[in-house]
């Protein structure tokens, strides 16, 4: 089975003590690309603290990409303080993190690569704390993933395996043209089965003649004028 | 090989055809839904309602007690109701506020990844049936995209921008604790106040619907004074006092009322302000919200009487086209002809007349039947479709009813207000 180590980029979205949330550390394709925004519109944080979570998305170049997240809500001992750190709210501050891959198969992200991409953010997280105002996003730089990546190209037959059955064109074009002319067929006599035919008991007239007398009023046309009346009434 | 797809293929399609017809035929025979309650259904408005405030403000907690108040009839007949999903996240962010065993557990800052819409119906319930009445399209977003000036939450800015212009009503969010520090002599309180009007007010003045002001986090204030309305009149003529504001608050005056609703997530005693300036929570503590019902209804039935002429019209017309559609669809026009005709004696004449293959062979004693029964089943049909059209007549009254109950609960809340806190009052009336 065909697996191929790859690189990842860490990341990470946070909010400061008064700055809002950024994208503090932005892996450094995405910054060469100018996808800006893909991060932070689109990494949620979770309820489960440092849990990792998989979001496959395609970045502004059509770059197929896979982006493991989690969420770290920030200790006193994170920041080598006495309390734990809040935001000028008295609300905590967590970090968004992780890191981008390319997109492969499904597999389960290696603990050990959240770790990597955690420890790469929280020290540009402290960075970041120590003067909000003038920080700067950072580019994140790859590290090689220990989780090993299943690509598409796996699915492909091996060479030599027994050649599978393809449908010739001229089959493709003879079902198009017999299933065109089926849905032709079923539509006229939907079309023509569901006009209603008029219970003929009950319109007596129509037997020798083409249309119905216009109808006396009856109860349901008082009714209507009634409602509708009433309607009119009650929002008064 | 290909012979059997084309075969296959052919069959599927038959199949589902067949299928697809048999539906439309019996929802074409049934109708399903009971005669009115479709145009009842598209009497139901939505109404967009955005919450304008900075990073901080109280928005989230506002939404989430104001949800939590309202998501029963406990002090009015109506009800909020929302998707599970919404509920859940709703309910997550009330339990993370109220629970007191983490003091600085607070649901976090709102990230951009998280700008969500939150529909919700409010519903009432009579005798024996529930009533959707409106529905609210309520924004949730992160404050700080208000005053984001990169290129990353242009998006989202651009799109909470159109959401503003295009809102039912809009509710400005004044955060108290702002007030508090400036009361106390904190010169950023103000700072931050005067930010907050610079930046709600451009977006205020250019909008024609319904506004109100909210103020957050009351509690913090209550040790301003004892008396209630003197500690709301001690704010509102601070935030008057700013030329921006008192033009903002009489252009919008000229058609209806503003009004200052001081409004706490917590309720009184929950929270503290320490020493570093955070709220926290106070041990063993129970959130109790204060007027957070009140900000949607100040500003609802506004909408609605603005609303109201287009909504009727609307309603009016769906119902006449409703049952104009379904009388078409009833035998009744035909039947109640043939029944006049049966009972007249030119009618005899005129059914020969026209030829009527069964008439035409009729002995009189024959046809005299002929025509009794056709008037007994005339007779039967015609009451069955004006007792459908009576139960009709009787739900949309029902509905009416419901929601003329649910708009003046609503418009009561902020009356009850006004009557325990005059200031809330910003504008002299109308
Ligand atoms: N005492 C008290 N504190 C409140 C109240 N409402 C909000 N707060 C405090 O203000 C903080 C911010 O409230 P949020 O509702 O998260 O503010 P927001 O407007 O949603 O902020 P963003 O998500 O950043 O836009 C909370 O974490 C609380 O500490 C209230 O009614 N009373
Ligand atoms: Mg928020």
């Amino acid at each position: 089975m065909a697996t191929v180590t790859a690189q990842a980029w860490p990341f990470l979205v946070a909010r400061g003590r008064r700055a809002g949330y950024r994208t503090l550390l932005m892996p450094q394709p995405f910054l060469a690309e100018g996808d800006a925004a893909l991060l932070e519109n689109n990494v949620q944080p979770s309820g489960v603290p440092d849990r990792p979570e998989v979001l496959n998305l395609t970045t502004r170049m059509g770059r197929a990409i896979s982006v493991v997240h989690a969420t770290h809500r920030l200790t006193a001992a994170d920041l080598g303080q006495a309390d734990d750190p809040k935001d000028e709210h008295g609300r905590p501050l967590h970090l968004l993190y992780g890191y981008v891959r390319p997109r492969g198969t499904r597999v389960e992200p290696d603990p050990a690569d959240l770790r990597t991409a955690r420890a790469t953010a929280l020290e540009v997280y402290r960075r970041f704390l120590d003067d909000e105002a003038n920080f700067t996003t950072g580019a994140g730089q790859p590290f090689p993933l220990r989780t090993s990546l299943r690509t598409p190209a796996e699915s492909r037959p091996a060479p030599g395996a027994a050649p599978r059955w393809r449908p010739s064109l001229r089959v493709v074009l003879a079902a198009t043209l017999a299933l065109l002319c089926i849905v032709f067929l079923l539509f006229t006599l939907t079309i023509l089965g569901d006009t209603p035919t008029p219970p003929k008991p009950e319109c007596v007239i129509e037997a020798g003649t083409t249309d119905c007398p216009t109808p006396t009023p009856t109860g349901s046309s008082t009714a209507q004028k009634r409602m509708v009346g009433g309607t009119s009434s009650a929002r008064k | 090989m290909e012979i059997a797809i084309v075969i296959t293929l052919a069959a599927g399609v038959v199949k589902g055809l067949a299928w697809l017809r048999q539906r439309l035929r019996r929802r074409r025979t049934e109708g399903g839904v009971p005669l009115g309650q479709a145009s009842i259904d598209s009497a139901v408005p939505t109404f967009r309602i955005v919450s304008l405030g900075l990073q901080g403000a109280g928005k989230t907690l506002l939404l989430a007690s104001m949800f939590h108040e309202l998501q029963a009839p406990t002090r009015q007949s109506y009800y909020l109701s929302a998707a599970p999903a919404d509920v859940a996240k709703l309910t997550e962010w009330f339990a993370t506020m109220a629970d007191t065993t983490d003091p600085g557990g607070w649901p976090a800052g709102t990230t951009l990844s998280e700008t969500r819409r939150f529909a919700f119906t409010v519903k009432t319930r009579t005798a024996d049936s529930v009533h959707d009445i409106l529905r609210l399209d309520y924004l949730e977003y992160a404050g700080e995209l208000l005053t984001r000036t990169d290129p990353a939450g242009a998006e989202r800015q651009a799109e909470l921008f159109a959401q503003v212009q295009s809102a039912d009503a809009v509710l400005g969010i004044l955060d108290g604790q702002r007030i508090r520090q400036h009361l106390d002599g904190e010169a950023r309180g103000w700072a931050e106040l005067d930010r907050t009007l610079n930046i709600l007010i451009p977006h205020m003045m250019n909008i024609t619907c319904p506004i109100s002001f909210v103020l957050t986090k009351w509690d913090l204030l209550a040790d301003l004074h004892e008396d209630e309305d003197t500690r709301l009149a001690r704010v509102r003529d601070l935030l008057m006092a700013n030329d921006h504001f008192r033009a903002l608050v009489n252009t919008h005056g000229t058609q209806r009322v503003v009004r200052l609703i001081p409004v706490s997530a917590v309720g009184r005693g929950f929270a503290t302000i320490d020493q570093h300036g955070h709220v926290v929570k106070v041990p063993s503590a129970q959130a109790q919200p204060t007027y957070a019902d009140v900000p949607l209804s100040a500003v609802v039935p506004d909408v609605f009487d603005q609303a109201e002429m287009r909504l009727h019209e609307e309603f009016t017309a769906d119902l006449d086209e409703e049952i104009r559609q379904w009388t078409r669809r009833t035998p009744l026009e035909r039947l109640s002809s043939a029944a006049t005709l049966a009972g007249q004696s030119a009618g005899r004449a005129l059914l020969q007349y026209i030829g009527t293959p069964a008439v035409t062979v009729m002995g009189d004693v024959m046809m005299g039947m002929f025509l009794d029964s056709r008037r007994r089943r005339a007779d039967t049909e015609e009451a069955q479709v004006d007792r459908q059209v009576n139960q009709a007549e009787r739900r949309v009254q029902e509905f009416l009813h419901a929601r003329r109950r649910v708009l003046r609960d609503m418009r009561g809340k902020p009356d009850q207000l006004e009557g325990r806190l005059p200031s809330s009052r910003l504008t002299a009336g109308l």
